[in-house]
């Protein structure tokens, strides 16, 4: 009996010692970050960094009305300016008072300026630094990120979370390229492959103001070199597969439109090479449902949905062509074109890797589409006079 | 000798294998260099190790109950033994320090970025000395559970990872220029697989001597089960940037998101990381140690562990400066380093106790 309780006085003792150690990182010592713009100040060419900074008490208290103008906000900005990233992180310590935490950051947004003259060595930090996460997403605006991270949004209590709301939601329209951290780095590493970043935007005015987001920033070997709109940004998440839903709008006369529901999508590509002339096989397969017509004539018959099948295969080929013309304009590989063919034909690939932006606009689609229609919701008539 | 009147069985010698193979290899995947054929690189490895444990486990069957110190004395005489000996406990001690540093890296960057380094490397010593002290057959009852645990957990990271693997990844096949291929291949053979040369000081701990090719083998297989399952899973889900981090086991784990519950379960990957350390660390201390003890003729190696831990300790902080020096050294120098010791001396004794008929000839 003694001994057992030697042993138990030990380990209590023990329990004492491991609490504490150089490490400790006390809740109320840490300023968590939820997002972080990056850009650069024009005039004195340093980094400057702008932190959303949550407020863990503001968070907690149930009552608080939540997103109402005035009243407490659950967030603020910091702006912190430094020769790079890390020094400007550490310059906060001037502003706040406590210590950031990048562990819950959620977005990183890029500024117009970083963007012109390339994010890579602005990334590194986040990527090095074992704190930010690999799964944050990747943004891009045309406006200060600070303002960006300073809107109050109306639901959520910061907007990094709206961000993230946006983003995650972005499969209901599949309009926005969901990008993260890591996906971003596997683009930076490869030669050919240029990244779609989300751009995100405000709207409003200034204390009103509100999020949009809006198409996608092309991102080529790490420096900005155009945008692609929301249609077109749909057209590239067709060839990676990552359209999960979202509304195609058919026009069946110039005044009459159906809108169809995605179910299911997929989409791949696969290259062929027939000596110097370079095809790529596009292969969409869709499901999808009727969700709302406003034709005179009805459509709702097996003819008419042949025809509304029809129709939609040549919108999604336009989508994918618009987003193929864009990039082909800017001598972009969003697709991954140049990886696909790489594996296929790896010595061939070798001696063209290096030329591939003037190749790659030369390189001939065929599409492979076919479009499912599958329910109709709870009518079979259009609201017509019977 | 009665120093190793310790017994454990052939399951424990198994595990103990896979315990002490997975080690440092947790977070670096062997095969590293071949990037996406880092999955054929291992099984180049496997090739290599499978010869060096037929060649050990000769050498073991061949003297029964004989460490390889003992094996050394028996063969080159004992002048010429001892020193051979004395080259075996400096690797035995160095890759012991080599596997603290490892410890040590890892912790001051993931989890302990303040604490100094003294303290990070005494703290896992304090285990390796306390197992070690009480005999291998503790280290080889702790590998028993603490392996199988740690297989479990691995199996549980990879299957949450597996709907992330871009098959893209592993193509095109067979890219890498075959040098570069079968250096990684050797890479792998020399780090991890070659380092069960270890396991001759321990191969007469064994309860059925006999058995003891099968016993490793088994190990040697499981492990390589876990290693293809690693390196496939890493290289699948990290793709190219598999290359730029330095510890990727670990960072494909910090991809995991399952429906934003199951997050931020790298921490696995470090635990399991922490575990076999302990286990690779603990054989290292003990063969060391015993080596000594028999090097010396003395009669237990206990009273030697706790010096030889902390002259493991030491050496581990002054090894290298940086994790950069280190990874070069595991990856470029390593394989050279230890090929004597892994391959051109276990061949040779094998060559000259043929030609001598030993040890028929004498059993001094």
């Amino acid at each position: 009996m003694k001994k057992w309780m030697i042993y138990f006085g030990t380990l209590l003792t023990v329990c004492l010692l491991l609490g504490g150690c150089w490490d400790r990182r006390e809740l109320e010592e840490l300023a968590f970050t939820a997002g972080t713009g990056v850009d650069l100040d024009q005039t004195t060419n340093q980094v400057n960094l702008s932190f959303q900074i949550v407020k863990p008490s503001e968070i907690k208290s149930p009552n608080s009305d939540v997103g109402s103008g005035g009243g407490s906000q659950a967030f603020y900005v910091i702006e912190s300016f430094g020769k790079t990233p890390f020094e400007a992180v550490r310059k906060v310590a001037f502003k706040n008072s406590r210590r950031l935490d990048f562990t819950h950051n959620t977005a990183i947004i890029f500024g117009k300026n970083v963007a012109a003259a390339g994010i890579r060595p602005y990334l590194d930090f986040f990527v090095r630094d074992p704190e930010p996460r690999p799964l944050q997403w990747i943004l891009f605006t045309e406006e200060n990120p600070g303002a960006i991270l300073k809107t109050k949004p109306d639901l959520d209590k910061f907007s990094a979370m709206t961000i993230d709301g946006f983003i995650k939601n972005a499969g209901l329209n599949s309009e926005i390229n969901q990008l993260t951290l890591q996906e971003l780095v596997n683009c930076l590493l490869s030669k050919t492959q240029a990244a779609a970043i989300p751009v995100i935007k405000t709207t409003g005015e200034d204390p009103n103001k509100k999020l949009v987001m809006n198409g996608s920033a092309i991102f080529k070997k790490g420096k900005m070199v155009g945008k692609i709109n929301p249609r077109e940004t749909r057209g590239l998440l067709w060839l990676k597969n990552k359209v999960n839903s979202g509304i195609i709008v058919i026009s069946v006369t110039q005044r009459d439109k159906v809108s169809l529901e995605i179910i299911r999508a997929s989409g791949s590509f696969k290259p062929k090479r027939l000596k110097d002339k370079l095809i790529m096989k596009i292969t969409i397969r869709l499901a999808c449902n009727i969700g709302g017509e406003l034709v005179k004539a009805d459509m709702l018959t097996p003819a008419g949905i042949k025809t509304l099948e029809n129709k939609a295969k040549q919108e999604i080929k336009k989508e994918i062509m618009a987003a193929v013309r864009q990039a082909r304009k800017l001598k972009a590989d969003i697709f991954g074109f140049g990886e696909a063919f790489g594996i296929k034909y790896p010595k061939w690939w070798k001696t063209k890797e290096s030329k591939w932006e003037s190749i790659f606009p030369r390189i001939r689609l065929v599409f492979d589409i076919k479009v499912n229609i599958r329910l109709l919701g709870e009518t079979v008539k259009p609201l017509t006079t019977l | 000798m009665k120093l190793d009147t310790e017994k454990i069985s052939g399951i424990q010698m198994s595990l103990l294998l896979v315990g002490f193979l997975l080690g440092s290899s947790v977070l670096l995947f062997p095969g590293q260099l071949a990037e996406h054929e880092a999955w054929l690189a291992t099984l180049i490895g496997l090739t290599e190790g499978v010869i060096l444990i037929f060649l050990y486990t000769e050498l073991t069957l061949r003297f029964p109950g004989k460490t390889l110190v003992e094996i050394m004395n028996v063969v080159y005489g004992s002048f010429l033994g001892k020193i051979i000996s004395a080259c075996y406990i400096i690797y035995f001690l160095l890759l012991g320090s080599l596997v603290i540093v490892d410890y040590h890296d890892f912790i001051k960057l993931v989890v302990l970025p303040l604490t100094p380094s003294s303290v990070v490397v005494l703290v896992s010593l304090i285990v390796n000395v306390y197992s070690v002290k009480k005999g291998i057959e503790v280290v080889a009852r702790c590998s028993q559970g603490m392996v199988i645990i740690v297989l479990i957990l691995f199996l549980l990271i990879t299957g949450l990872l597996i709907f992330k693997v871009d098959f893209n990844n592993f193509r095109p096949f067979f890219s890498v220029p075959l040098s570069k291929l079968l250096w990684a291949g050797h890479a792998a053979g020399a780090f991890p697989y070659g380092e069960s040369v270890v396991f001759m000081m321990l191969f007469p701990c064994l309860n059925k001597s006999k058995e003891v090719r099968s016993w490793v083998l088994k190990g040697m297989l499981l492990v390589t089960f876990f290693f293809m399952l690693g390196s496939l899973r890493t290289v699948g889900v990290l793709g190219k940037s598999a290359q730029i981090y330095i510890y990727p086991g670990f960072q494909s784990g910090r991809l995991i998101n399952v429906a934003d519950v199951f997050t931020r379960l790298e921490i696995i990957i470090a635990l399991n990381f922490l575990i076999m350390g302990f286990l690779k660390g603990a054989v290292l201390l003990y063969s060391t140690s015993l080596g000594m003890a028999q090097l010396f003729k003395l009669n237990a190696y206990q009273p030697l562990v706790l010096p030889i831990g902390l002259l493991m300790g030491l050496l581990a902080l002054i090894d290298f400066s940086n994790p950069l020096e280190n990874l070069d050294f595991s990856l470029y120098v390593y394989p050279v380093f230890v090929f004597p010791f892994q391959v051109g001396i276990p061949f040779l004794t094998l060559i000259v106790a043929s030609i001598r008929k030993l040890p028929q000839g004498g059993n001094s």
